[in-house]
């Protein structure tokens, strides 16, 4: 029995770290000792070593870009959370016949290619596109609204773009959820919001903490998005490592920016698997 | 408890929302003109401009082969992980559950460049191969962590009580875990397939020559600005899809109400 | 669980194969006797989508019996990132913009052509035998070439009267016609604040640089989005955008669906550019690429290119065959007043950084010099 558990137990998880040993962490520490490397005019490097692409990442310009990109990955996360859980929770409380259905209902507009859809936001979004023209034939608007090109086009396309990885794990958490709890309490007299805070909520955590995340860490990094919905001054951390390495040739630069991105958004979720370690055990996977 | 009218009006309103632009797409594959910019008549000529271009079919091709294997590859290594993260306690596994979600954070391009450094040095030859093991190491994570989500709370006495039954590793599997993560194991594959379909500058990267996927030869075209066909391409895809997953859940016999 | 393996091991081997087929051993084309050990049978080219006709890649493929594989990319930088990380090895020719030719060649990643497979480089026209990027064609010959300036929409305009031939609809706000783009590019940009100053848009010049600066961002406020060419000529289309700086070919391509349309090369003068076929180092197949590179030089050949692409021909020999109502478009071939106003973008060298700093400023809305 022993012998059978510890075979099992072993060989479970190192596939899968081994490959990202090889193509994940590896490749990765190439852009680690390129960020300490001095890049020259030509866009090569040379092989002394040098802080300077942090020093030079922790200017105030580069910050206030890496805020902007958080503040945008915030906001585009709260959306994504609060239009989900209302969605994953009418998908599982639904005919058991629909679930499946509405779920690939969900995931389908994922797959269309991104510039494809930022494309078609731009129809709709433009001064005399489809929206301000329904609109103004309802008689809603009198003057049409500039939406595009603005921070509200990008909000828009990052949440119809990251929804479904918030409504996909919450489904899965309420589906895994003890329902019993639930009818239990209402029989005990509780009312619909006090059973949804005290019993709902607290059972589907670990589901809202995997959505935040999944939703949170790439909008932090997005950049064809905010490149093709945002205004004149939309330049995202995203954007910036893509023309540091591309436009400046700069990659000693680019890899710093992007270890940095990478330790700010590990720094984010140990804090938040702090906060949720002490909020009780077990409530973030 | 049954879903309230404001959850059940939240839902339509995210369909369509999330609609909204597929509507377009599909209206704009039939307007008769090049630059999308006004609707200028009913036409067929993008579909039959998309039949005629072996170049397209090719990519469409190479997409699909590309993301069903690392779709596959990385459901497996993802559920894999998942499970021995979650059933063994050892030291280390806290960072290791950190680590995993760096090739999340990790900005595109910077991998993308880092994995074509990383396959010359290592002469792995650039085809089509070189771009599925990148799609898996982006994809393993997402799986890893939607699985772990489902197996969280996931009683370890149930496990223990399958063996005192007798059960031996492979039924242990079989007939309990794989029941109750099922369901993790598909939202994890959608989501995985949905990433790796759509990559474009990873793939960019790490494809060799003549192994362009569908989202290359999109974003080319898309530049130079040739989207109706691609809008016809687009409509074609979402369509089949759809149908297929009717299909698949007509089909499906469901034993278990609870699954997906 | 060994059935998933199973399935994926074979869809792997299967994505790896591939049919090989026999080929003659020798053949002759246009009386020249071409044998057949002498190249492969795949050219691999690198390139942007829809700027080769297919007729002609279906022509290139009988006559010599090979299979032209074509990739793309969306941009010089993608094209040249990738050929610096080591993808070299991939592609027998690729076409690159003037600038990134010097790139490519600065950074040692070009083979020189051998002049002598190359017969039909006598057609290309002294301009483009003289580039500043590769003067005597040591490593480029050209393809394409065009301009960048301003579409317009008169029709939209706030005041039809206006003079639509300058650089002040964009950096003048007493010269505004309506709303307007600009190109999501730095070198595009920043190049036309410097030539609307009286400056070369390839200036290392601190203060030069510092004034286009200033009217960069003054002009920010008023930018309706910087966007890449093809959004811009979309929404120059719709009208959402009076005016959009962009290429030549993309503007007037608008015009079969929306006649207003114009496109202006500004009177201070503006951009040229060219796109040239070079062979990589590392090509798989040097022989086919300068096989390939001839065979578009051909006259023929280049006119049937020229009325695909509807840009301009660098090809003399080419002139007879070309499109007459494209050949005397101002717009595509500017007279040579003109063109003496207009600079091929050149690789700044050192000064990338200064472009750099120039646009992250600007597009992060931080304020002048901040």
């Amino acid at each position: 029995m022993r012998r059978g558990r510890d075979w099992l137990l072993a060989w479970t998880a190192a596939p899968g770290l081994t490959y990202l040993g090889i193509f994940f962490l590896v490749p990765m520490l190439l852009v680690v000792v390129f960020s300490v490397l001095e890049g020259t005019p030509d866009g090569g490097v040379r092989p002394s070593l040098t802080l300077d692409n942090y020093r030079r990442a922790l200017d105030p310009l580069y910050l206030r870009i890496l805020a902007r990109s958080a503040w945008l990955a915030l906001l585009t996360t709260g959306v994504s959370l609060a239009l989900a859980y209302p969605t994953a929770w009418a998908i599982r409380t639904g005919s058991p016949r629909r679930r499946g259905l509405l779920l690939a209902l969900v995931v389908i507009p994922s797959w269309m290619n991104l510039l494809i859809k930022n494309y078609a936001w731009i129809v709709i979004l433009r001064r005399e596109g489809v929206l301000n023209t329904a609109l103004g034939s309802l008689g809603l608007i009198d003057e049409p609204l500039s939406l595009l090109f603005a921070p509200s086009a990008v909000l828009i396309g990052l949440v119809h773009t990251y929804l479904p990885f918030m409504v996909l794990p919450l489904y899965v958490a309420l589906d895994r959820m003890d329902w019993s709890l639930v009818e239990a309490a209402r029989d005990l007299g509780a009312g619909r919001a006090a059973v949804f805070m005290r019993v709902v909520v607290p059972q589907t955590l670990a589901g809202v903490a995997v959505g935040c995340t999944l939703v949170f860490i790439p909008t932090l990094g997005a950049f064809v998005t905010p490149d093709m919905l945002g205004g004149p001054d939309s330049l995202m951390v995203g954007t910036l490592i893509e023309n540091q390495l591309l436009q400046v040739r700069n990659w000693p630069f680019a890899s710093a920016l992007a270890v940095l991105l990478m330790a700010v958004a590990a720094a984010a979720l140990a804090a938040v698997r702090r906060l949720q370690g002490a909020a009780g055990p077990g409530a973030l996977a | 408890m049954k879903a309230g009218w404001s959850a059940r009006a939240t839902l339509l309103a995210v369909l369509a929302f999330l609609y909204a632009p597929v509507l377009v797409l599909v209206l704009y594959s039939f307007n008769d003109a090049r630059f999308s910019a006004t609707w200028q008549g009913f036409t067929f000529g993008w579909y039959q401009r998309l039949l005629e271009s072996p170049e397209t079919a090719a990519a469409l091709r190479s997409t699909l082969v590309v993301s069903l294997s690392a779709t596959a590859l990385a459901t497996v290594l993802g559920t894999l992980l998942a499970l021995g993260l979650h059933l063994r306690r050892f030291r280390g596994r806290a960072t290791i559950e950190l680590l995993l979600y760096l090739p999340v954070v990790a900005p595109d391009i910077v991998m993308g460049v880092a994995l074509l450094a990383f396959y010359v040095a290592v002469h792995l030859p650039l085809g089509r191969l070189s771009i599925i093991l990148a799609h898996v190491s982006f994809q393993i994570p997402f799986v890893a962590l939607i699985v772990k989500a489902r197996l969280q709370d996931f009683p370890a006495e149930v496990i223990e009580a399958a063996r005192d039954l007798g059960a031996d590793e492979g039924a242990m599997i079989r007939h309990v875990l794989l029941p109750i993560i099922r369901p993790g194991i598909l939202a994890g594959a959608l989501i995985a397939l949905a990433l790796s379909v759509d990559d474009f500058l990873i793939t960019y990267f790490t494809a060799g020559a003549g192994a362009s996927t569908l989202p290359i030869r999109i974003y080319s075209m898309v530049k130079r600005g040739v989207t109706p066909d691609i809008n016809a391409l687009s409509t074609l895809l979402l369509a089949a899809t759809l149908i297929l997953i009717v299909a698949a859940l007509k089909l499906q016999k469901r034993p278990n109400p609870e699954s997906m | 669980m060994r059935r998933i393996w199973l399935t994926v091991i074979v869809a792997l081997a299967a994505a790896c194969g591939g049919g090989e087929s026999e080929r003659p051993a020798s053949l002759e084309v246009f009386g020249i006797r071409v044998a057949g050990a002498d190249y492969g049978q795949e050219l691999h080219l690198f390139t942007w989508s829809d700027y080769l006709d297919p007729e002609l890649v279906a022509e290139f493929e009988r006559t010599y019996d090979v299979t032209v594989r074509i990739d793309y990319y969306d941009t010089n930088e993608a094209m040249i990132a990738k050929l610096q990380a080591g993808g070299t090895g991939q592609y027998d020719v690729v076409v690159a913009s003037d600038y990134a030719v010097e790139v490519l060649r600065k950074a040692d990643l070009l083979l020189p052509l051998t002049h002598a497979n190359l017969p039909n480089l006598k057609n290309l026209s002294q301009r483009f035998r003289e580039a500043p990027f590769d003067p005597g064609n040591v490593y480029s010959a050209t393809y394409q070439w065009g301009t960048s300036g301003l579409g317009v929409r008169p029709d939209l305009a706030d005041d039809s009267t206006r003079v639509i031939d300058s650089w002040a609809m964009v950096f003048d706000s007493a010269s505004a016609v309506g709303p307007f783009t600009m190109l999501d590019d730095p070198r595009e940009t920043i190049g036309a604040a410097l030539i609307y100053l009286g400056h070369s848009p390839n200036s290392q010049d601190d203060a030069e640089l510092a004034e286009a600066e200033r009217l960069l961002m003054e002009q920010r406020s008023r930018v309706l989005t910087y966007s890449p060419f093809a959004t811009s000529r979309d929404l120059l289309a719709s009208g959402d955008a009076v005016v959009a700086h962009n290429y030549s070919g993309d503007v007037l391509s608008v015009q079969e669906e929306v006649p207003q349309v114009r496109f202006v090369i500004p009177r201070e003068g503006s951009i040229v550019w060219s796109d040239n076929m070079a062979v990589p180092k590392g090509a798989p197949d040097r022989r086919l690429a300068e096989l390939f590179i001839n065979y578009i030089l051909d006259g023929q050949v280049g006119a049937r290119l020229s009325n695909f692409t509807r840009y301009a021909s660098p090809n003399e020999a080419s002139v007879p065959a070309i499109d007459p109502e494209l050949l005397s478009d101002r717009s595509v071939y500017p007279d040579s007043a003109m063109l003496a106003k207009m600079e091929f973008l050149r690789d700044v060298g050192e000064a990338r950084a200064a472009y750099d700093r120039i646009w992250t400023r600007l597009r992060a809305g931080a304020t002048p010099g901040g």
